[in-house]
């Protein structure tokens, strides 16, 4: 057996895969060869190390405090789904509330019709859609600061109100970095 | 009742089968993480991280597959990538090794010289050497399960483990022999 073949079945016996044919070849080689002997003693010397280094266990406390993380991250996601509906829920609210209200304000209802019953020039007429969109938008505006609409208004003063309230909740229930040690 | 039943149960949802699962993998999980990042804050915060992401993904365990070895393999890709990430030096928090040993300090000693040689050695592997390793003496895995943990081939893990071999070899060596 020559030097460049033994790293291999040296391998092997340390895997315990060696067949006892090459084990003894690898044996007899070893015995003639210093420097193999002294590569294998060194092989050898770190397996009895790796075998001896126990299992460590996890400082007291652990699992109680995996389980702490498990429930504010489920906490969290909840609050964000939940954050998320009421955001949706508020949308709903002030569209409902300004809804009637857009309907009264001249130029709206005829913007809405159009957008509704468009069909195929919608397309074709984009430009004067958007330009009747802005001429709505500065109109309701103009309404909604002259207080013609108080229902819109209260809507969304109800919403804000409502959103303020689920960021509060949101940023108090921020999951946090449980330390290490417990502490 | 068994670990599958815990793991079906765990998958619906239920809490306190999830934390039987977590008693049950707490010491194979840290002892992982604590091999491969060689302190113990990291290796806690990583073992939690590895529980976390286990449970967010139960769903998607394959049932024929052991448990263990999923949850070993989310232990040792999670550290892999943490390694990769942070500064290439660490020092071995020995305080925290004898802690985690959980011995006498009077009987601790010599354990404690081979603990703290073990770990600085494992610490300057490379982090796929250092995961190979970890899952054969540590866990006794096969190739085909090193493989299948590590997400890669048979042949792959055997040039890990051969590699790592003579590398620790060489290191100890180079730090006067045993």
């Amino acid at each position: 057996m020559e030097c460049s073949e033994t790293l291999e079945r040296m391998m092997l016996a340390l895997d315990g895969e060696l067949p006892p044919e090459e084990w003894r070849m690898l044996e007899s080689h070893l015995e003639a060869c210093a420097p193999c002997r002294a590569q294998w003693e060194r092989l050898q010397a770190v397996e009895r190390v790796l075998q001896r280094a126990p299992l460590l266990a996890p400082p007291p406390g652990f699992a109680e405090r995996v389980m702490a993380r498990v429930d504010r991250r489920r906490a969290w996601r909840r609050n964000v789904l939940g954050g998320l509906a009421l955001a949706m829920g508020t949308a709903v609210v002030i569209l409902l509330g300004l809804l009637p209200g857009l309907w009264t304000v001249p130029g709206v209802a005829n913007f809405l019709a159009f957008l509704v019953y468009g069909g195929d020039i919608l397309l074709g007429r984009l430009s004067g859609a958007t330009r009747l969109f802005l001429d709505s938008l500065q109109l309701l505006l103009r309404a909604l600061l002259s207080l013609a609409l108080p229902l819109a208004f209260c809507n969304l003063v109800l919403a804000l109100a409502l959103g303020i309230l689920w960021l509060g909740i949101f940023r108090h229930c921020r999951p946090m970095r449980i330390p290490a040690n417990g502490q | 009742m068994d670990e599958a039943t815990w793991i079906q149960q765990a998958q619906r949802g239920d809490m306190d089968a999830f934390a039987r699962l977590v008693s049950l993998y707490q010491a194979p999980v840290y002892n992982l993480a604590y091999r491969m990042l060689g302190e113990q804050m990291e290796a806690e915060d990583a073992a939690q991280e590895t529980f976390l992401r286990a449970f967010r993904n139960l769903s998607r365990y394959d049932p024929t597959r052991p448990f263990r070895n999923w949850i070993l393999s989310i232990a040792a890709n999670y550290c892999v990538d943490r390694i990769r990430r942070r500064r290439p030096a660490v020092a071995l928090d020995d305080e925290a090794t004898s802690e985690a040993l959980g011995m006498d300090p009077s009987d601790a000693v010599a354990a404690w010289e081979t603990q703290e040689r073990v770990q600085r050695l494992m610490m300057r592997l490379s982090a796929e050497d250092r995961a190979a390793v970890t899952l054969r003496y540590w866990y006794d895995c096969s190739y085909e399960e090193m493989a299948q943990i590590l997400g890669t081939t048979v042949s792959a893990v055997k040039s890990r483990l051969h590699r790592a071999r003579l590398s620790l070899a060489q290191m100890m060596e180079e730090s006067d022999g045993m």
